[in-house]
């Protein structure tokens, strides 16, 4: 509380001048103009996903800093910047030749006056948003830019899956609320245009302010320096160490979720195939009819409100979207030739149907070396679809023909789109599909985590960043014939082994790309065993899991996600500091030079040597040495004040998100207790009413044949429910003491 | 129970016994049955170990008490007993009484070893979970032999109870045994019954379903309880996460603590509820083996169906051999008959009536035979039939108590889940 009170004298001075907003926007066009005009090269890099957003020249960056350092002081009142409200929502697929994507519906309802309109609606694919974050990352190096939703689901999910959609419009909505709620960020220019420009607008606009070529070698710099820090301010090694065991802790709990969801799911496996015993039962009793048909009711009722504690969101959402699903893209998907390739089922494609394929432009893909594509049309592809591409049917490919692409013209692949993929989100594709590959020659390719799962497929990818996949399908998968479906993935698949596989957990997988694969092209395929699959109820228990995802593990995941972004703007922060260091050294070194000749003879200096005034020499060299610690010092105040700025700002931002992060927590860990409370609440409902209906008819009883409750013969379920209501009460007050 | 016709199979064939005396005193009183005059505990198990030419062998004992409530039964002494019994004793009585009584249904013993089991349960034989589980599973055996009306009047019940010496070669006296019906009878008679009777068919058949039932619920159910396991057991870790996290945090260090220690009671609460769902368990199998208990009526019914049908044919074949011998000169056709007379010449007069004299005894004989056959066998069906209806009785008074027990153990449990929930939930808000 004294902290806060502090802080509130501090900026209370500040607050007056950021008041105006359309002023401080004015103020902000042209820095943004500049950004735009400098990094006008290198169209083709828009689609990268570089994750270390590079620094600015040191001009764009101190007046950015100033701005900044106006701004900061907002970061204590969190009302006053909710006058923007977006929601991220229905999600709609779109097919081009090469390249089918999903847009989202992004709608601004905003009060803010600098908006010429009180309501927007635009459509965005997902790497607009990416844009947007780069773009953000780019403008404010020493904010903490809220994080993205992978491009991967961790569950293999497919990309066109109605549930991976709504997780992922969800956390959409997320990030850019975030943005919106950020003091500094929600004023940006192309925060703004994002949120209203018309498609061609926003194309241009993207196009006119891309490219990050040139900043490469800074953001590698910077990763050099940041080793090279001698002192690092307790305040930041502080937020360094909590990150790191929040993000640890955040893992721990998400995969303990995961597990009681399995565990939960298995428990609601049971529950389904239980209730019926009883109605079986019924039909051999003539007088335990009803008492049985109540006993089946009951764990109905608990199973379906385990089922709801798993996915509290209402059902009708998940069905609104599957219709939407079912009825429209998929559709689409059929006629056009390419969605075949998106959906997932190259791997038919490059053994026997690729004939279809081949007559668009992606059966050379297939048919000859992959060179040509990654040259020329491949390089779309494998920005957005190709990736779901990679996760199966790619294995193929390198199978035959991508052995020359790996060896070498891979690299070219790598170095452009490709490369971003295998650094970040591609580690989780490649966990399947790669092994094989990497058992033959694409070991060079994966030279990060892929060796190791090629090494002995399945162990391995848990010890990289495969660990959720492996702990949650892949191990099942694996010691079930997993082996086959990664040796060329799909393939064999739908020819016969996925039986077991749904038996098995492998469902999840069945779930998300098989029901598609079955509804689009791959019916054929799944004729005999797919279809099964996708129509049992295994498929509901797995949209089940995915929906517990995004009631818990999604924020979880956001806030895992978070650590990241921090780590990363602290490295900044600590590349800003060493290079302040490294100038003051110098400066110091300069300076104690001049020092030392002025005190010092020339006599014997090389200059003196060679016949030159010694007085002279020594002028010269003091002239020298004033001009460079002129300069650097100007330098060191520049850096003083950037390096002040950023830690202005890293400040601010932290305790933002400390303060979010706090409601958050309470406000997820509260759901969830919720939830079982309700989850408990419905089941004691469902069981009371059971006995009242076992209790309730009424029957003649003569015998008295069950000795030891003679005595009870005549109580009735109030007694009963009396009974155990105080015996209940007792235990729960002894165990909670 | 409006059964007190006399007992149809009660053999008294043996000295009467002290304790005979207060039964015929209860009787005389009007007590139907047994423990409406008299207190039956199974208690206290004990290990005990015996050695006999080397050979270790340990084993359990239970102690038996009764003790006679009534006081106008009291007849001497302050009418309590306690005597050790082994498990194999318990065997021998439910023999005797299943051989002796073949139209009761016995009530069943415990299993012998644990079936249905999850992976927390014990499967060991001397395990206190399991000896203890049979110990209650043994009283009420006991408690069902003596609320029965026809059972509670045997001697060598009363004698289980309260008679320890000597009480096995009392029961070996009986020569019980002897009585039993082979399995290979039996099996026989199932496969060559001609008319298969309606009514014990359909017992048969339901027997058969019940217990299909009843071992698919104990199946799932032990599936069942190793999930829940698992997703209570599970939460505990997030005690170890919460407490860690509170270590790296300012501000909720308190409420993540006492959060974490609610999800270890929310993982340690599984192991009451478990236990306790393990007596719905065991009440499911003693249904389980109470089928067995009524295919045991079943067999022993066609056994004395398949006597009573060969008594019948018996006799239908004498009548026509004494038919064809009366009508001896017109038989004709290929028969052994025919054979002898083509061979020997035709039997003399005498001779044929003398046949048909031997034959008219037999046909005699073998009408009484079947008489008997057919007394018995209605003796049997009406006993069986009393019994059977009886057992449904119970079965449907009981079934309702088991259901609503098990309702209730899951009000418990959702009750306890509240509440821990909703205390992890206040500390949240304290966040």
């Amino acid at each position: 509380m004294s902290d806060d009170l502090q802080e509130d004298g501090q900026t209370e001075p500040r607050r007056g001048k950021v008041m105006n907003k359309g002023e401080k926007q004015k103020f902000k066009d042209p820095l943004m103009n500049i950004v735009g005009e400098e990094t006008d090269d290198a169209d083709g890099e828009l689609e990268s996903l570089d994750l270390d957003a590079s620094c600015k020249s040191d001009a764009s960056m101190s007046r950015s800093s100033s701005l900044n350092v106006n701004l900061s002081g907002y970061d204590d009142n969190d009302a006053e910047t909710h006058d923007m409200s977006i929601t991220v929502d229905d999600p709609e697929k779109h097919s081009g030749t090469m390249d089918s994507y999903v847009t989202f519906r992004i709608t601004l309802k905003t009060t803010r006056t600098e908006f010429v309109c009180p309501e927007y609606e635009v459509r965005r694919r997902y790497n607009d948003f990416l844009w947007l974050r780069q773009k953000l990352e780019e403008t404010y190096p020493t904010h903490v830019v809220p994080p993205m939703p992978e491009k991967h689901s961790l569950r293999r999910l497919d990309r066109f899956s109605p549930e991976f959609l709504r997780i992922r419009a969800l956390a959409l909505q997320k990030f850019v609320n975030r943005v919106a709620d950020h003091p500094v960020q929600s004023f940006d220019k192309n925060f703004h245009i994002f949120l209203t420009a018309k498609a061609w607008e926003f194309q241009s606009h993207k196009k006119q302010s891309t490219g990050l070529l040139g900043r490469v070698s800074d953001s590698l710099y910077n990763m050099g320096s940041s080793y090279m820090l001698k002192y690092r301010k307790p305040e930041f090694a502080a937020i360094q160490d909590y990150i790191l065991a929040f993000g640890e802790k955040l893992a721990n709990i998400e995969r303990i979720t995961q597990r009681i969801v399995k565990e939960q799911t298995d428990f609601h496996t049971d529950l389904l195939e239980w209730g019926p015993i009883y109605t079986l039962w019924s039909n051999s009793e003539d007088q335990l009819v009803s008492s049985l048909h109540s006993m089946t009711k009951a764990v109905e009722t608990s199973s379906a409100s385990l089922k709801e504690l798993q996915s509290s969101s209402p059902d009708c959402e998940n069905v609104q979207y599957n219709g939407q699903q079912s009825s429209s893209p998929d559709c689409e998907t059929s006629s056009s030739p390419d969605c075949k390739i998106s959906s997932s089922p190259d791997c038919e494609i490059s053994s026997s149907p690729d004939c279809e394929i081949s007559s668009s432009p992606d059966c050379e893909i297939s048919s000859s070396p992959d060179c040509e594509i990654s040259s020329s049309p491949d390089c779309e592809i494998s920005s957005s679809p190709n990736c779901e591409i990679s996760s199966s049917p790619d294995c193929e490919i390198s199978s035959s023909p991508d052995c020359e692409i790996s060896s070498s013209p891979d690299c070219e692949i790598s170095s452009s789109p490709d490369c971003e993929i295998s650094s970040s989100p591609d580690c989780e594709i490649s966990s399947s599909p790669d092994c094989e590959i990497s058992s033959s020659p694409d070991c060079e390719i994966s030279s990060s985590p892929d060796c190791e799962i090629s090494s002995s497929p399945d162990g391995e990818i848990s010890s990289s960043p495969d660990c959720e996949i492996s702990s949650s399908p892949d191990c099942e998968i694996s010691s079930s014939p997993d082996c086959e479906i990664s040796s060329s993935p799909d393939c064999e698949i739908s020819s016969s082994p996925d039986c077991e596989i749904s038996s098995s957990p492998d469902c999840e997988i069945s779930s998300s790309p098989d029901c598609e694969i079955s509804s689009s092209p791959d019916c054929e395929i799944s004729s005999s065993p797919d279809c099964e699959i996708s129509s049992s109820p295994d498929c509901e228990n797995v949209q089940t899991i995915d929906a517990t995802e995004d009631h818990f593990n999604q924020p979880l995941r956001e806030y895992i996600l978070y650590t990241e972004c921090i780590k990363t703007v602290l490295r900044r922060r600590d590349a800003i500091q060493a290079q302040y260091e490294q100038t003051l050294d110098e400066l110091n070194k300069r300076k104690e030079e001049r020092d030392q000749l002025k005190i010092s003879d020339q006599t014997y200096s090389l200059g003196a040597f060679l016949g030159k005034d010694p007085d002279e020499v020594k002028q010269n060299k003091q002239d020298k040495l004033e001009q460079q610690v002129k300069e650097l010092t100007t330098q060191m105040e520049v850096l003083n004040d950037k390096s002040a700025v950023c830690d202005t700002d890293l400040r601010a931002d932290m305790e933002r998100w400390q303060k979010n992060k706090h409601r958050d927590m309470k406000e997820l860990f509260m759901e969830a207790a919720d939830r079982n409370v309700r989850y408990y609440e419905t089941c004691l409902k469902a069981w009371e009413d059971t006995i009242h209906s076992i209790q309730g008819k009424d029957f003649p009883v003569t015998a008295c044949d069950k000795p030891e409750r003679e005595d009870d013969k005549d109580k009735d379920d109030d007694i009963l429910l009396e009974k155990a209501e105080s015996t209940e009460t007792d235990k729960t007050a002894s165990d909670l003491s | 129970m409006a059964d007190d016709s006399p007992p149809t199979y009660s053999p008294d064939h043996f000295p009467s016994s002290p304790e005979e005396d207060t039964v015929e005193v209860a009787k005389k009183l009007g007590k139907t049955n047994m423990l409406q005059w008299m207190e039956i505990r199974v208690s206290e198990p004990e290990k005990r170990t015996t050695t006999s030419m080397k050979m270790q062998d340990t084993f359990m004992v239970y102690l038996i008490e009764t003790r006679i409530t009534d006081n106008d039964v009291k007849c001497k002494g302050d009418g309590t007993t306690s005597l050790w019994r082994r498990y194999s004793e318990f065997e021998l009585l439910r023999n005797y009484l299943e051989i002796t009584y073949p139209a009761l249904v016995i009530p069943p013993l415990p299993e012998k070893k644990a079936t249905y089991t999850w992976q927390n349960m014990a499967t060991d034989k001397f395990d206190a979970e399991f000896i203890e589980r049979r110990r209650a599973a043994l009283e009420i055996f006991l408690l069902r032999c003596a609320a029965h009306p026809i059972m509670c009047l045997d001697k060598i019940f009363i004698g289980f109870l309260q008679k320890e010496e000597a009480w096995k070669d009392t029961v070996y006296a009986t020569e019980f045994q002897s009585k039993a019906d082979s399995k290979l009878k039996s099996l026989n008679a199932s496969f060559r019954l001609k008319k298969p009777d309606q009514q014990f068919e359909e017992l048969k058949n339901y027997s058969n379903e019940i217990q299909g039932v009843i071992a698919n619920l104990l199946k799932v159910r032990a599936r069942m309880a190793d999930h829940q396991f698992g997703v209570h057991k599970l939460h505990g870790n997030y005690q170890r996460v919460f407490n860690e996290w509170s270590a790296i945090e300012r501000e909720m260090t308190d409420p993540l603590q006492s959060a974490g220690h609610y999800m270890n009671v929310y993982a340690q609460s599984i192991d009451t509820i478990l236990e306790e769902e393990e007596q719905y368990a065991d009440q499911l199998k003693e249904y389980l083996a109470f089928g067995e208990s009524l295919r045991s009526v079943c067999r022993k019914y066609e056994c004395l169906q398949y006597d009573q049908e060969r008594a019948e044919e018996g006799l239908t074949s004498k009548h026509s051999q004494k038919e064809a011998l009366v009508q001896g000169k017109t038989s004709t056709g290929f028969s052994l008959g025919s054979l002898k007379k083509a061979m020997f010449g035709a039997d003399t007069p005498e001779q044929r009536e003398l046949k048909i004299k031997h034959l008219e005894e037999q046909i005699k004989v073998n009408e009484v035979e079947l008489k008997q056959a057919n007394e018995e066998m209605q003796k049997f069906v009406d006993a069986a039939l009393r019994d059977i209806d009886r057992f449904k009785r119970q079965k449907t008074k009981d079934l309702k108590e088991i259901f609503t027990n098990y309702a209730i153990m899951q009000i418990k449990q959702c009750k306890k889940g509240i509440a821990i929930w909703t205390s992890a939930k206040d500390c949240f808000a304290k966040m």
